[in-house]
């Protein structure tokens, strides 16, 4: 029983497979999942309200939310989100759309408490993400520090992804080839 | 034990013959009667000994240049009906077997799902692009940093 051989990774894309991602999708991806952290804490809170009319809708009237507490379930919830989804699938939501999966030290599945960590890092320094654009192998801070990589994938299973031996002259850049030497990207990364 | 020893055979039916003469005359009789038994049974001998003759020489002989020589192959597979062999196959299960193989819900769940739509696609190659860009770019002003005397910092991301 053989793996099919049949890639659906468009030709021109293929090369970036496994490649560390830039700070572009990477900011995009975040903005997404953030988009969507937002639209979980604004549902909680008009499911609250509309919890609080059903329980006693005569003297019913709109509870406001402190601003403390908003941000204390927002960042909560997006700890929690990014922690799950890094340690089950290594992506979240805004990396699937993107094409991105965050992978382990060894290129593998983070491990859970290593994708909390990561989530604690990324949800209170966002700003870490910036380090990417400036970094020559598109780490951010939460990257540096934890060893940690997120790699161009879009295909849907994990599974082992190799830069395809297809030659474009729009390859990956050079600084990624240099920040490539003895790293995962040279020795196949096992996702 | 016949065809190998026709001498044997032959002294055989001589000795048949003297001990008893009324068996000649019965086979003598058969032929008359029945002249087809002695085609048959020529044929029957013919029959055995390509049987065991085939096989010698296919073992000395190499049979499938020749046969292209001689047969036209073309010819004789365009005679072929092969809608009728088509019809004794169970399509069915074959590609059943080769769907199981090639696991094919996994290749259309795989194209279905993460990279289907060609608007994410777009975007993401949009994006790659402009993280090449990026890239391209801080490149670019830490080569001018490097043109001034002050030696650039290596940059060690590694923790």
């Amino acid at each position: 029983m053989t793996e099919p051989q049949i890639s659906f990774v468009p030709l021109e894309a293929r090369p970036f497979q496994g490649q560390t991602a830039g700070i572009v999708t990477r900011s995009i991806a975040a903005a997404i999942d953030a988009t969507l952290v937002g639209a979980c804490v604004v549902g909680t809170y008009v499911g609250f309200n509309v919890f609080l009319f059903l329980i006693n809708p005569r003297d019913f009237s709109w509870e406001g939310s402190p601003v403390l507490l908003s941000f204390a379930v927002a960042f909560s919830y997006a700890v929690l989100y990014l922690t799950a989804c890094w340690s089950i699938t290594g992506r979240s939501y805004g990396c699937h759309v993107m094409g991105l999966r965050v992978v382990g030290r060894r290129g593998g599945r983070m491990h859970f408490l290593a994708a909390f960590v990561r989530a604690v890092f990324c949800t209170f320094v966002p700003i870490g993400l910036l380090w990417s654009g400036a970094s020559r192998t598109n780490k951010s801070l939460q990257d540096i520090f934890l060893g940690t990589r997120v790699v161009y994938d879009w295909t849907s299973r994990r599974r082992t992804v190799r830069p395809l031996p297809v030659s474009l002259s729009a390859g990956p850049s050079s600084r990624r080839d240099e920040a490539g030497a003895g790293g995962p990207d040279e020795a196949g990364m096992s996702l | 034990m016949r065809a190998r020893d026709p001498l044997l055979g032959i002294l055989r039916i001589a000795g048949r013959a003297v001990t008893d003469p009324a068996s000649v005359v019965r086979a003598t009789t058969h032929v008359v009667t029945d002249p087809g038994s002695v085609l048959r049974a020529a044929e029957a001998a013919v029959g055995r000994a390509g049987s065991q003759l085939l096989p010698l020489v296919g073992r000395h002989v190499d049979v499938t240049p020749l046969v292209e020589q001689v047969v036209d192959l073309d010819g004789l597979v365009a005679t072929v009906d092969v809608d009728a062999i088509i019809q004794r196959l169970d399509l069915a299960s074959l590609v059943q077997e080769v769907i199981a193989e090639i696991d094919l819900p996994g290749i259309i769940r795989e194209s279905t799902g993460s990279v289907a739509s060609s608007t994410v696609q777009g975007v993401r190659m949009q994006s790659i692009t402009g993280d090449e860009a990026i890239a391209r770019a801080v490149d670019r002003l830490r080569r001018r940093k490097a043109r001034t005397a002050v030696p650039e910092p290596v940059l060690d991301d590694t923790p």
